[in-house]
């Protein structure tokens, strides 16, 4: 008889050990798929967009002619001109970490994951470095004649690391009622037809 | 008939009668429990990359035969599922619905729903880069 207690006794421990490990291990899943959900949503803001590689300036002349065709007067003017467009990827960061927040909220509503506190949420963006000679050539308009680079990132990466507490179903056995989860999660958006060796 | 105060025979196998009855009923509970663990897992995981694959596509029908392939790589039958989408302006939401049967002796049979849901925000611009 002793020992069937014992047993028992046993039994009803590692059980609800492994039903508290179980709920951990949920929890921890909902919190890696939410942050999962708020990188990947805030990388849906980043657009492509370009600029020029190359600013200089020509000459535009307006020649007037009267009814009978001679030149009446003719105006000549220095106009600016872009050219050399670049493409490269941009992103709200303000907008982007803020999309993220929402977004983990959401998907941990979504989740059922019941009296959580997100504790923090750290969204970092690393770019490319891709840095591209910029030649600005507008002497006469504004006297400027120089070249200098400026980074055209054709990928950015966003690393976000979340920390959220949630309830530790008979936690309260090993004296804590809430754990603290934290996860990291990562998102890359880049442009096509990159060549290879540009994913530092 | 006599009757014999204090004798104690067979009590000890009426106790581990229903001991053993208690300790049925709580392995086969534990087992039950889970695996509605993993059914729930696996339908939060075919959820989430469903609403991935509609973020990602902005297509439903896409969507939904993800979130199929994930739960027969989970070893559930899709057809045992119910997957909804929906999507609101950019954002893409995807629900998987799961009856999950439990039975447990001498308590019965009964049903109960498991559900595992993500929500997106679509990233069919980002796609064209």
């Amino acid at each position: 008889m002793p020992f069937i207690a014992v047993i028992m006794l046993l039994l009803i421990a590692v059980t609800a050990y492994q039903f508290g490990l179980s709920v951990a291990y949920l929890s921890r899943t909902r919190v890696r798929d939410a942050l999962d959900s708020a990188v990947l949503s805030a990388a849906s803001l980043a657009y492509k967009t370009s600029s020029p590689t190359k600013y200089g300036e020509r000459r535009s002349c307006t020649t007037r002619y009267d009814s009978e065709g001679n030149v009446v007067s003719r105006t000549c003017r220095w106009v600016k001109t872009t050219s050399s467009y670049k493409d490269y990827i941009t992103i709200s960061k303000s907008e982007a970490k803020e999309i993220a927040e929402e977004y983990l909220h959401k998907n941990l509503r979504i989740s059922n994951v019941k009296d959580y506190n997100v504790l923090s949420l750290d969204v970092r963006f690393i770019e490319d470095t891709n840095l591209v000679q910029i030649t600005y050539r507008r002497p006469h308009t504004e006297g400027i004649n120089r070249t200098y680079q400026e980074n055209f990132p054709r990928w950015i990466r966003i690393v976000g690391k979340a920390r959220v507490e949630v309830p530790a179903p008979l936690g309260g056995v090993f004296g804590r009622d809430r754990m603290v989860v934290q996860i990291e999660s990562e998102s890359r958006v880049n442009l096509r037809n990159i060549p290879r060796g540009v994913w530092n | 008939m006599e009757l014999k105060l204090g004798c104690n025979k067979g009590s000890a196998t009426l106790e581990t009668a229903v001991m053993l009855l208690i300790l049925i009923i709580m392995v086969t509970g534990f087992m039950f429990l889970i695996n509605a663990v993993t059914v729930y897992s696996v339908a939060q995981t075919a959820a989430r990359e469903g609403a991935r694959e509609y973020a990602i596509t902005d297509n439903a029908s896409k969507a939904a035969r993800k979130a199929k392939d994930e739960l027969s790589i989970g070893g559930i039958e899709p057809s045992s599922a119910k997957i909804t989408t929906e999507s609101a302006g950019r954002e893409r939401r995807v629900k998987v619905t799961i009856d999950y049967p439990i039975y447990i002796p001498l308590i019965g049979k009964s049903d109960i729903q498991i559900q595992g849901g993500a929500v997106f925000k679509s990233v069919k611009e980002v796609g064209n880069l």
